[in-house]
């Protein structure tokens, strides 16, 4: 199954001004994560292949269906973030599904880390997704997708 | 694990894809005014914003009267996000 992904393209008003034009450039792809009921509505990610593992916002997790068994707690941070400025999160076991506005992929099994607030977007990160996909992208022609 | 039993639900409507298209060819202007928020966007516009997904989710359901808008996270600059491992865990 061909999901498309779409480029969102941003540009940095400060390196412009410095003459230094700098597009930010992010991977988005939708998707769906399952509920106890069936499935979320529709979520806006970032494909992210620097991230090791997929994060999900507070507000997003909080209505999926999840494994009763507490998972691994750990902190989470980026590039120059400190301890006191990093994020914290639960690893746990989410099913998600891709889709564009022609296909709906079969479900998937991912672990992901469940934060503790919604300071971060829904990121789907490398374990579990990248890992068993194919990832093409092509930003000078616009055309990206995955192939699940 | 889940409620995938049931099938998946088709792809939204043509409408939803059309304010994801406006939403990312604003971003620019969107991030500048909404920085590092939740935006919902509906009928080519930002009908609600804030730090709370879910807030801002009812909000904008209220307000439109729609199930299923864009909701993204307005990325103010440069964010880089990543799990390092070896950090200390967290009680």
């Amino acid at each position: 199954m061909r999901i498309v992904l779409g480029f969102q393209t941003k540009i940095d008003a400060e390196a412009t001004l410095a003459g230094q034009p700098l597009r930010l450039i992010r991977l988005m792809v939708q998707v769906r994560l399952g509920t106890p009921e069936g499935w979320s509505r529709s979520r806006t990610a970032i494909l992210d292949t620097g991230n090791p593992v997929s994060i999900i916002p507070h507000s997003v997790w909080r209505e999926l269906a999840l494994p009763r068994t507490p998972g691994l707690r750990r902190r989470l941070r980026g590039i120059g973030a400190s301890d006191q400025t990093a994020v914290s999160g639960m690893l746990s076991r989410v099913r998600i599904l891709f889709y564009d506005d022609r296909n709906v992929s079969a479900p998937v099994d991912m672990r992901a880390f469940l934060l503790d607030d919604d300071a971060a977007p829904l990121l789907i990160g490398f374990e579990d997704i990248l890992t068993q996909t194919v990832l093409h992208c092509d930003y000078a022609s616009g055309l990206a997708y995955l192939d699940l | 694990m889940s409620g995938s039993h049931v099938p998946p639900p088709p792809p939204p409507p043509k409408e939803f894809w059309d304010d994801l298209d406006w939403a990312n060819a604003h971003m620019d202007e969107i991030s500048g005014a909404y920085p590092d928020q939740w935006v919902a966007v509906a009928d080519s516009r930002v009908v609600a914003s804030g730090p709370v997904l879910a807030d801002v989710e009812s909000r904008a359901t209220a307000l439109t009267g729609r199930a299923e808008f864009p909701v993204l996270f307005a990325e103010a600059g440069i964010r880089v996000y990543a799990h390092r491992p070896g950090l200390p865990d967290q009680d």
